[in-house]
């Protein structure tokens, strides 16, 4: 069984690739005619605000078969956690996986807040827990520990709150943190710990990742990278006696045919930002860094960016987010994420711009072409219009 | 003018060792919005429910209601604090108050610890330093025993919007000073404090050039008369306050009088409670109203 979820864009989202890094959905943008939640309506702001289009974003992927979504956390997006606690009402299958760092909240509060969630949404909480890159983000957070000890943080972190997380008194005397006698009340003991979505790539994550993963998510890479990086985890895990789980977020642009999915691209082409092609590193994507390994320059057009078949390294170009993801037609895009699950990926988290419409879309014409067994699939009620 | 907030309940009113039932508490919420108080309290409670996720939900189903956040200094750290209520007033238009607690218990804490009310006192300044300094600056450095920051600051989306309005509580010297720095309301736990330590906190903001309106937190039952009243909580718990509406009303515009703009009710049960106070108590006191045209949200 795949668990796979969709994403929820928590720094506002652009009604097409066409025209990149505009968006027009949240306030983020120009706010202007155009913009929707915030609208304007009569010369007035007209009430919505953010959260009504994540509302939206969410009952989509719901009703298009999705098990939940990604709620990315970054300095400028709208709260993971704030935004679970709003919505924990509005759907009914719907999963929050919700982006956090451990070191920003104290573990047996989480715990609490946690299972609070769990209560309110009948145990739809899950975790996709980051521990930083480091360097100005992190200390825009009020974070200055280092690189290797925040992943001892996280581990410890996660010690802590699964410690908590019972009726009998639980003491930790931590290097980060002091725990003495902490519990929950009974009927948030007996809500069950989330699932945890683990990210990062250094030796240090690995580690960690292998003592408390129940997933270990990377972002796609060229096919023939990824099985080394499962092996790395795999190994790792073994040391602790655990079998590790694996999770790809995929960004996808798939039409019915690959003709009609390219011209997307070429489309955008003459508005990306070619300063970005260089891959030096420097731009905000976290994987841009690693994908100019698998990049042959010079670039001189967006297809010198499809380093295996369907596998395009542009994506970074066109919105926020990393630098990898599928482009092809659903017959094409449907059999790499085949491919996927047969190089031993268990998850996924796949996204698409817009994110509402695209998730009725990839819920309804590529989920259904996928030979993989999908948990709680509703594909049932959106047939595929083809 | 008496701003009226009522608690929302963490564990089940009829039965204390376990957690309330959701629909009643969501219905409690609603209570507060049509009887048009000022808000919501959620309250921090270790045995309880997470006030956090109360806040959320109270929030996303209401127009007018404020929610006033309670939560240990010790569950977040700063800058992640702020950032968790720029949401929350991004999608309230504005309706999010703070509570941040300081000697209140807790059972976990990162390093460096406190281990004093001193500590405490001086996390709690530093905590609300940084997360004031983070929300109203776009560049933002801060270099404390507990918290440090740099090339720290809101932007984009998170820039511009109301910080939440500051409620503290104690009385006690340090309670007072750091309520004279930071908070927009110091709340007190009886009448005696308020007439013994109110003006103090008053005067102690004012010299650094600040503005501290009191409140206070009080357990009430109100009855058409007073025999009624007297009558009803004969069964009920200690309470603070007993009597008709009109006595009541009474001694509220006493408070009033003494600087009291911020009344927290602690009632039961709740949703039914709440009706009568806005049906009866609410129209004999002089009351605000949220105007959201003038919090400055989008």
């Amino acid at each position: 069984m795949v668990d796979v979820y969709w994403r929820i864009g928590t720094h506002g989202d652009q009604p097409t690739l066409r025209r990149p890094l505009t968006p027009t959905r949240g306030d983020w943008g120009t706010y202007e005619p155009g913009t929707i939640t915030p609208g304007r309506r009569a010369g007035r702001d007209d009430g919505y605000t953010y959260v009504d289009h994540m509302a939206d974003v969410a009952k989509a992927a719901e009703a298009a078969g999705f098990v939940g979504g990604l709620l990315p956390s970054f300095p400028f997006t709208d709260d993971p956690f704030a935004t679970a606690a709003l919505l924990a009402r509005e759907t009914r299958t719907f999963r929050f996986m919700v982006a956090y760092q451990p070191g920003f909240l104290d573990p047996v509060h989480a715990a609490r807040l946690s299972a609070s969630l769990q209560r309110a949404t009948g145990g739809r909480l899950t975790y996709n827990v980051i521990t930083g890159g480091g360097g100005p983000q992190q200390t825009w957070w009020g974070d200055t520990v280092a690189h290797d000890d925040r992943y001892a943080r996280t581990a410890e972190f996660l010690d802590a709150l699964k410690g908590a997380w019972g009726t009998e008194p639980y003491d930790l005397d931590g290097r980060f943190f002091d725990v003495r006698g902490a519990s929950l009340p009974p009927e948030l003991a007996a809500q069950p710990v989330p699932e945890v979505y683990f990210s990062g790539s250094s030796p240090a994550a690995i580690e960690t990742a292998g003592r408390h993963a129940d997933y270990y998510l990377s972002w796609l890479e060229p096919f023939s990278a990824l099985p080394e990086k499962f092996d790395a985890v795999r190994a790792e895990s073994a040391s602790y006696g655990r079998t590790p789980r694996f999770a790809l977020r995929v960004e996808i642009l798939a039409r019915p045919t690959e003709e009609e999915a390219w011209a997307e691209i070429e489309r955008a082409w003459p508005n990306v930002d070619k300063a970005k092609l260089s891959f030096d590193g420097k731009g905000d994507s976290v994987g841009a860094a690693r994908a100019r390994s698998f990049i042959k320059q010079p670039v001189t057009g967006p297809r010198d960016l499809e380093v295996e078949p369907n596998v395009w390294a542009g994506f970074h170009l066109l919105r926020g987010g990393p630098v990898f993801g599928l482009v092809g037609s659903y017959d094409q895009v449907a059999e790499r994420l085949d491919q996927l699950v047969e190089l031993g990926t268990d998850a996924f988290i796949l996204a698409a711009v817009p994110h509402l419409e695209e998730a009725y879309r990839i819920g309804g014409e590529v989920l259904p072409r996928v030979s993989f067994t999908r948990t709680n699939s509703l594909t049932t009620t959106l047939r595929s219009a083809s | 003018m008496t701003r009226i907030w009522v608690t929302l309940a963490t564990r089940d009113e009829r039965d204390w060792g376990h957690l309330p039932p959701a629909e009643e508490r969501a219905q409690a919420v609603r209570a507060a919005e049509v009887a048009g108080l000022e808000g919501v309290v959620a309250p921090y409670d270790l045995g309880g429910e997470e006030s956090t996720v109360l806040v959320g939900d109270a929030l996303r189903h209401t127009r007018w209601a404020q929610a006033l956040h309670e939560f240990h200094v010790a569950a977040f750290n700063p800058v992640y604090a702020a950032k968790i209520a720029a949401s929350f007033q991004r999608f309230s238009a504005g309706r999010l108050a703070w509570a941040p607690l300081v000697t209140a218990p807790t059972t976990s804490q990162r390093r460096p610890t406190s281990t004093s009310a001193d500590d405490w006192y001086a996390r709690a300044d530093e905590f609300l330093t940084v997360a004031r300094g983070v929300w109203t600056q776009e560049t933002f450095d801060f270099d404390g025993t507990y918290y440090q920051v740099k090339g720290g600051g809101f932007r984009e989306a998170l820039a511009g919007l109301p910080f939440p309005r500051v409620h503290l509580t104690g009385s006690d010297d340090d309670a007072l000073a750091l309520s004279a720095k930071h908070a927009d309301v110091h709340v007190f736990a009886s009448a005696q404090e308020v007439a013994k330590r109110g003006p103090l906190v008053v005067e102690q903001a004012r010299a650094l050039g600040r503005e501290v309106q009191l409140g206070i937190r009080l357990s009430v039952l109100v009855r058409e008369s007073a025999d009624e009243a007297q009558a009803a909580a004969d069964r009920d718990r200690n309470l603070d306050l007993v009597g008709s509406y009109a006595q009541v009303a009474d001694e509220l515009g006493r408070l009033a009088a003494q600087g009291v703009g911020t009344v927290i009710l602690d009632v039961r049960p709740r949703i039914e409670e709440t009706y009568r106070i806005g049906e009866h108590l609410l129209p004999l006191v002089r009351t605000t109203t949220p105007d959201l045209e003038t919090t400055g949200v989008r």
